[in-house]
């Protein structure tokens, strides 16, 4: 029985090895859009789980059977990434080196030709100039290399003093218009350390752990059992929809699994257990990432769950279990 | 020169300003060779150096003034995703070419050596961006090419190189060593940069366009396209002086990948958003598409 099964499961790997990057081609994630769309915006409840899963054509037959290979019990882990939203803080020195990478592109430019991007007179022009005296003089204050451009510096002092002259009301609105309020980089999220929130940490990789309802390992990737005649990837979408509701948008990486994760169930747990056989698991993580959406607490599957970075990680899960996946993880 | 229109003659000068030096006013004079030469160029400011030190020469080297975000992107998640999904559990080298040696092909294209196992070292990567653009309009008057000069110049930030024709045409009027295009080699940052405009700006308004098609690529995992004019005028940096260009010129991005098949490069570029055609997969055809790498390491 178990080779049968063994063949099975081959021929799907097989299956999907050769399909999986036909059909991801054409499903280009939407990633670089991902800041403009809101995770909070929630999807239709009835709506179901939106991803890039195909269904095999074994699938047809519906099957409850658990897939039990080797006296193991074949698992399907979903690790859910949310990707950084935001680049990444500089440290201290990279933020002097950029200033200073950026005065010295300034010097050596090749001289702008205003007249050609500008009509003389002109209301752009005019705002150009402006612009550009009060540059010069931000670079010339801030900057140490401006006593080696002494020429310009002083020139543009003399049309820093001109211009303010030739400043219309026109102008001042345009200039209010066209000034740029940045977001702030530490979100409430950050500040209330919401871990379910999804706009937290916009600068790193977060990770979907969730909480079962018992003692002793509660907190680990959403993860269930494969039933008999199921893909991988067919498994993980079921088994998020089951533990963590249809209102997420998903997109899987591949139809392989990026790692695996094996142990033993304790041995109480095998003699009281309907079927003694199994000795264990074996945990494939298939990799995801989420475009929209959120998790739904049901509280009977799952109880809680968080949105970690790596580190973050390691307070959550046991030891054993952080050991076993951080290879998959990202660092940044 | 009084001949010329007000904005070619502003193109002239445009066109000069970075050879400032020594020889500019010998550049001037002979304005009827001012479109610059590159071998023009390396003269004027090798001359000009020695000349007088005081004049500020074009540095070429790039500098670094921000983290750049597709960069940032590709390293954070396009680099991770490519390793699962091009990855090829059991590899088996085919009949090797040896390295360096170029074997030609059918339609006049080559193939890179037999591809190497597939590695977290050997994930495909964007090398450099070529803008190209060939005009025409350029063999009745070479001034005619300074519109599209400036044009590659102003969407790419970097200064075009000239290209001269290598053969004449007698049907065509075109004689060798006639100028008669230009173009630009990114890399980097401004690569980057590049890319990011095209896919963020661009593209998106580029009306009717349905998207790379499946089949893009060389076969050696570099992939192609051409633009319309009428694709110039959405660049932001000329879509504000429209005006100022005398004509529009068509023009290609190659993008040049350290991916071996079509398929990585594809998958690459769809990584920073690049959008490519979708076909209804409902009704599968008979023959599918191959799926090289990957599809024969499991038959």
């Amino acid at each position: 029985m178990s080779s049968v099964l063994r063949t099975q499961v081959l021929r799907t790997a097989v299956r999907s090895l050769a399909t999986a990057t036909r059909t991801q081609i054409q499903a280009t994630p939407a990633r670089l859009t991902v800041a403009a769309r809101s995770y909070t915006s929630a999807a239709p409840a009835s709506a179901p789980l939106k991803s890039n899963i195909s269904t095999t054509s074994s699938a047809v037959v519906s099957s409850t059977k658990d897939l039990i290979i080797n006296s193991q019990r074949i698992v399907a882990g979903a690790v859910v990434s949310r990707q950084p939203l935001i680049l990444r803080d500089l440290t201290p020195f990279e933020k002097e080196y950029f200033v200073y990478q950026k005065n010295l592109e300034r010097d050596h430019a090749a001289a702008f030709g205003a007249e050609f991007y500008f009509k003389k007179g002109s209301v752009a022009e005019r705002r150009w100039k402006q612009q550009e005296a009060e540059k010069q003089a931000a670079a010339s204050g801030a900057s140490t290399t401006a006593g080696a451009k002494g020429s310009k510096s002083s020139s543009s002092k003399g049309a820093a003093s001109e211009v303010p002259d030739e400043v219309t009301e026109e102008d001042r609105v345009a200039a209010l218009e066209a000034k740029i309020q940045f977001n702030d980089r530490i979100t409430d999220a950050d500040r209330k350390n919401d871990v379910r929130s999804l706009e937290r940490a916009l600068a790193r990789t977060l990770y979907l752990i969730v909480k079962k309802p018992r003692d002793q390992h509660a907190w680990q990737f959403p993860q269930g059992g494969v039933r008999v005649c199921e893909n991988l990837q067919e498994a993980t979408g079921r088994e998020l929809s089951e533990e963590c509701g249809s209102n997420m948008d998903l997109w899987f990486v591949g139809r392989v699994p990026i790692g695996h994760y094996q142990y033993n169930f304790p041995k109480e747990f095998v003699a009281s257990s309907s079927t003694p056989t199994v000795k264990g698991a074996k945990v494939f993580f298939m990799k995801a990432h989420i475009f929209a959406g959120q998790v739904q607490v049901d509280n009977k599957e799952i109880v809680d769950f968080a949105w970690v970075t790596k580190q973050e990680m390691k307070d959550y899960v046991t030891p054993e279990y952080y050991e076993a996946v951080q290879d998959m993880l990202s660092d940044f | 020169m009084a001949s010329l229109t007000r904005s070619t003659r502003v193109l002239v000068g445009m066109a000069q300003q970075p050879l400032r030096g020594a020889l500019i006013n010998n550049q001037i004079r002979f304005a009827s060779t001012a479109v610059a030469t590159k071998k023009g160029a390396s003269v004027t400011s090798t001359k000009s150096n020695k000349e007088d030190d005081s004049i500020l020469l074009e540095h070429k080297g790039d500098f670094t003034t921000g983290v750049s975000r597709l960069r940032e992107h590709y390293r954070n998640t396009v680099q991770d995703d490519l390793m699962v999904l091009t990855y090829a559990h059991s590899f088996k080298p085919k009949a090797t070419i040896p390295e360096g040696v170029r074997v030609e092909l059918k339609g006049n294209k080559h193939i890179k050596p037999a591809p190497k196992a597939p590695s977290s070292r050997r994930i495909p990567e964007l090398v450099k961006i070529d803008v190209h653009c060939m005009m025409k309009e350029a063999l009745v008057s070479k001034y005619n090419l300074l519109s599209g000069f400036m044009a590659i110049q102003s969407i790419t930030g970097e200064m075009p190189e000239i290209i001269n024709s290598k053969k004449g045409v007698h049907p065509w009027k075109l004689r060798a060593g006639n100028p008669i295009g230009c173009k630009v080699t990114l890399k980097g940052d401004k690569m980057y940069q590049f890319l990011d405009k095209l896919v963020e700006v661009v593209l998106p308004r580029m009306k009717e366009w349905p998207g790379l098609p499946e089949s893009a690529g060389d076969a050696t995992g570099n992939i192609g396209m051409g633009f319309p004019p009428s694709a110039l005028s959405l660049f932001p940096e000329i879509e504000n002086n429209f005006d100022m260009f005398p004509r529009m010129t068509g023009f290609d991005v190659t993008f040049t990948t350290t991916a071996n098949t079509n398929l990585d490069a594809r998958l690459l570029l769809s990584g920073f958003n690049m959008p490519f055609q979708h076909k209804d997969r409902s009704a599968p055809k008979a023959k599918a598409i191959a799926a090289p790498s990957i599809e024969s390491a499991s038959a």
